[in-house]
């Protein structure tokens, strides 16, 4: 498989209401700011949709959300291409930690909103290289497996996975005790 | 030549018909000849048009982020898509869905697609497409042909073609229609798709077909054909037929269709579309973009002179087996039901389902069987929810679905027992909300948030209006839940605002060196009779006023109109210079440096402007020369208008050209402040330094030079209604041009 298109939704949890809203202005301070690593475009609010993807900072590289799919809000990370060199998932999960960490640090966001960086999904948004199918998620477990073994050997992790057909090919992840932003970017 | 995605070809070789895909390599091969500098920027511009890959916002590589004009670091510098748009800037791809049909493999793919190309969203817009926005160029093969496996061409989705064929979402189900329309329309898509004599237009070709002359769903006279279908009793036979209207459209000055032929054989139908087609190429405007609509053909030559030489084209046609073939192929081809006729037993139903069936559903017909009318927000439907749909529609109907012009769906012969179920698995879908095609169902364009002629934001408005106004659904007066709310970005009427009761477009206005988001208030315009009216603006008011704006006309219509008097009439009654009286505060824009709240648009956190606002650019001069002047242009666009109602057509046509003027004198004192002339000095001047200097462009150039060269002569009273929609939207775009010539851009 030619994995380009890894998608990670870190799951969150909110601690006072916050609207939808907010991740517009943020997004938006976002580019001002130049705060990630990537071309940034324009900020989409889809707000208005249920369940639906919320805000979305579009990028060259990926897309970055405050995603309500499936009426569970979480920070997604739409890789569409990468030029790391770096392992994909490792990668793609590292920026995906790295938003939501600077999302939680973020002034209008403090102690409302906190991520579970053990607690994820992760698909691939490409089902000519990834078909929703018992091959494919055999060999997507197996390497989602390899990545979780190099950045956290010690842990066990609870799967499962899509199985609708019409979905993407994928797996909700989730470890057996929390992680710090630090042991996720600091690795 | 080594080609990208080559394996959805691959995949899907069986399943594409195979012209379709020949098409799609072709389109391939032009995408890798355009990356190599092998094929010009202008002819694949118009390559891709053609198969509905559109430009998108900031594809010029800008963006202003509310501080700065920022430039977006795009990696391929080499290429571009067409003149100023960047290689690796998103796109938005358009998908036609002849009226508005789909199947539900077709939802079920575009959920794919929409996942994996775009941004998990597919928008139904006003014409019964759909559209992806956040797209990349190099996609759009693979997109084509995922979509092509499952029957959908993109093919002159785009471009100087025909268009997607509209028409009325409930053909073949509707009480007040003649006899079904859609599989006339179905013939007319697949007679012109591609066909010789349709490769040579100027401009756009818009066809749409309506069922009956009463309803405003095929919206007829605003196309530039609109097909009404006609049933008469003839020797006691049901005998088909078809009243043609051509030259009609909205656009920035609308036009209304003219009758060309009444009750025209349906086995004449494809062959007089076919004379339309070879008269508008052949004598269309070709250079000119702000004159190339058939509308403008139909208006210079007269609809009797248009007609005789369509009818003259029609003698000389040579015989294609098609005209008769397809139309044998529609004559008879009912939609049919899945589930056999049923009615509602439960005497008691979930929590909100009465108010739903009361507001969303309408009985066919047909005993038994219902319409379930679904509204999407702003147009737009995630992956989950059309993978929802297309389970419905394998379950409940024969497979298949529509789209409205109104950017809703409608499914159709719902059997009335399977009503309650609907309801439950639309509300698990959160697509119950009721109140569709009422007042909280705002219709609207992309505008500012993907469009590239976008000048405020439709759909932040359109967002606003319609929560507010749902939320208020229960104490809205009945007739006020009746009305039709459409909104524009810009004035080119994607939003279809003309034929709205309450209609805006966007523009802006400068205040001291800043810039305001407005919108146009178009008041009177309807869509029943098939757009029979359009109304007409009536003042601009800042966008973030337009929510209080619309509340007062709202509860001024509710106080004060006589008793069944409908909006139109009571928009007449009072005229426009009370609606202007009334409204006149909300017009007054406070200084930038004491309330910001103005300087914003819907929907958006970034200050409105495009560049990096410094107060030294008007040297603290709290009005410029040049904003007299366009003061006075508004004064007089106005005015204009009432003459107008009052038919004092003479006074209304002089300061509707005064008004032009004042805008073109504004233009003329940025390049030198005391410019004073004659209107036929400013006229000469105008032309000379701006026009010709190509510091102005587009159709507004048109509207003026129209105007400057018809001064003394009378006008018919249809003429003048268009020059002073002329008028204000030669002054809008004055109001955009003084902008940029006055503010000097700043980047990084």
């Amino acid at each position: 498989m030619d994995l380009q298109k890894i998608n990670f939704k870190i799951f969150s949890q909110i601690h006072q209401p916050t609207p939808l809203w907010t991740f517009v202005e943020i997004f938006n301070r976002w580019i001002q700011d130049s705060q990630v690593d990537d071309i940034l475009i324009d900020v989409a609010d889809y707000t208005h949709v249920f369940q639906g993807p919320g805000v979305i900072l579009v990028a060259y590289q990926a897309n970055y959300a405050m995603d309500e799919t499936d009426g569970r809000l979480g920070f997604l990370y739409d890789q569409k291409r990468s030029r790391s060199n770096e392992d994909g998932f490792i990668h793609a999960y590292r920026k995906a930690v790295q938003c939501c960490s600077l999302l939680e640090s973020d002034p209008q966001l403090r102690g409302k909103i906190t991520f579970s960086p053990s607690h994820f999904s992760v698909w691939i948004n490409d089902r000519l290289e990834a078909p929703n199918d018992y091959e494919h998620q055999m060999k997507l477990e197996k390497l989602i497996k390899n990545f979780s073994k190099q950045l956290f050997p010690n842990d066990t992790f609870q799967w499962s996975g899509e199985e609708d057909p019409r979905k993407r090919c994928g797996f909700e992840v989730q470890c057996n005790r929390p992680f710090n932003y630090s042991e996720v970017l600091g690795q | 030549m080594e080609l990208n995605n080559q394996k959805w070809k691959i995949l899907l070789k069986d399943q594409i018909p195979s012209d379709w895909a020949e098409e799609i390599d072709v389109y391939e091969t032009q995408i890798e000849l355009r990356k190599q500098g092998k094929m010009d920027e202008k002819i694949f511009a118009e390559t891709r048009l053609r198969r509905g890959a559109y430009g998108q916002r900031y594809d010029n590589g800008h963006r202003h982020d509310g501080k700065i004009l920022r430039k977006i670091p795009f990696p391929n510098t080499q290429t571009s898509k067409g003149p100023s748009t960047q290689w690796d800037a998103p796109g938005m791809q358009r998908i036609k869905f002849p009226f508005g049909g789909l199947t539900a493999n077709q939802l079920e793919v575009l959920a794919d697609l929409c996942e994996e190309y775009s941004d998990g969203i597919a928008h139904i817009t006003t014409r019964q497409d759909f559209q992806l926005h956040f797209v990349h160029i190099e996609d759009t093969p693979d997109i084509m042909r995922r979509l092509a496996a499952v029957g959908i061409t993109t093919r002159e989705a785009c471009g100087n073609a025909v268009r997607n064929v509209t028409a009325c979402p409930i053909a073949g189900v509707c009480r007040t229609e003649s006899f079904d329309v859609t599989p006339y329309a179905q013939a007319i898509f697949e007679f012109l798709l591609g066909h010789p004599d349709a490769q040579d237009f100027g401009r756009k070709f818009k066809i749409s077909f309506s069922g009956c002359s009463q309803e405003g769903c095929g919206l007829a006279y605003m196309h530039d054909l609109g097909v009404v279908g006609v049933l008469k009793q003839i020797n006691g036979k049901s005998i088909r037929g078809f009243d043609l209207y051509v030259g009609g459209g909205l656009g920035p000055v609308p036009y209304k269709a003219k009758l060309l032929a009444s009750f025209v054989a349906p086995e004449e139908l494809l062959p007089l579309t076919q004379a339309i087609a070879r008269v508008f190429a052949r004598l269309g405007e070709k250079k000119i973009r702000g004159m190339a609509r058939v509308k403008f053909l139909v208006a210079k030559l007269g609809i009797d002179e248009f007609k005789r030489l369509v009818m003259e084209e029609r003698k000389i046609l040579e015989y294609d087996p098609r005209w008769t073939s397809l139309i044998l192929q529609a004559n008879y081809k009912p939609e049919e039901a899945l589930k056999p006729p049923s009615t509602l037993k439960s005497s008691t139903y979930p929590t909100g389902f009465l108010e739903w069936k009361k507001n969303n559903t309408f009985q066919q017909p047909q005993y038994g069987y219902g319409v379930v009318y679904i509204k999407a927000p702003l147009g737009d439907l995630t992956a989950m929810q059309l993978r929802g749909l297309a389970q419905m529609v394998r379950k409940y109907t024969k497979g298949t679905i529509r789209v409205t012009v109104e950017q809703n769906i409608v499914l159709r012969w719902i059997s009335e027992g399977d009503f309650t179920e609907v309801f439950l698995e639309l509300q698990a879908l959160g697509l119950a909300q009721c109140g569709v095609n009422q007042i909280s169902d705002v219709t609207s364009c992309p505008g500012t948030d993907t469009c590239k002629l976008g000048i405020s934001s439709s759909r932040g408005l359109a967002r606003k209006l319609s929560q507010e106004l749902y939320n208020q659904r229960e104490t809205l007066d009945e007739e006020v839940k009746k009305l039709k709310i459409k909104i524009s970005g810009c004035p080119n009427s994607c939003g279809q605002h003309h034929i709205a009761d309450i209609g805006f477009y966007g523009v802006s206005r400068k205040f001291s060196g800043y810039t305001v988001p407005h919108f146009q208030l178009v008041l009177g315009g309807q869509m029943k009779e098939n757009a029979a009216t359009y109304g007409l603006a009536v003042g601009a008011v800042p966008s973030k006023r337009i929510p209080e704006a619309l509340h007062r006309i709202l509860d001024w219509y509710v106080t004060n109109r006589l008793k069944q008097e409908t909006f139109q009439d009571f928009i007449k009654r009072m005229g426009k210079i009370e609606v202007k009286n009334r409204l006149q505060d909300l017009m007054i824009v406070p200084p930038h440096d004491s309330d910001k709240t103005l300087y914003s648009d819907w929907g958006d956190v970034r200050e409105y402007t495009n560049s990096d606002i410094g107060k030294g650019e008007c040297a603290g001069e709290i009005v410029t020369p040049a904003e007299f002047a366009l003061s006075a242009s508004e004064r007089e666009v106005f005015e204009a208008q009432v003459r107008m109602d009052n038919r004092n057509f003479s006074e209304a046509a002089t300061l509707a050209y005064l008004s032009m003027i004042h805008a073109a004198e504004a233009c003329l004192r940025v390049f030198d402040r005391e410019y004073q002339g004659s209107p036929e000095k400013t006229a000469l001047e105008f032309k000379k330094r701006i026009i010709e200097s190509g510091k102005f462009s587009g159709p507004a150039v048109a509207y003026f030079l129209r105007a400057s060269e018809s001064v003394g002569r009378v006008l018919s009273e249809e003429e003048l209604h268009r020059r002073i929609q002329e008028a204000q939207l030669f002054l809008d775009a004055i109001h955009e041009l003084y902008n940029v010539l006055s503010n000097p851009v700043g980047t990084i």
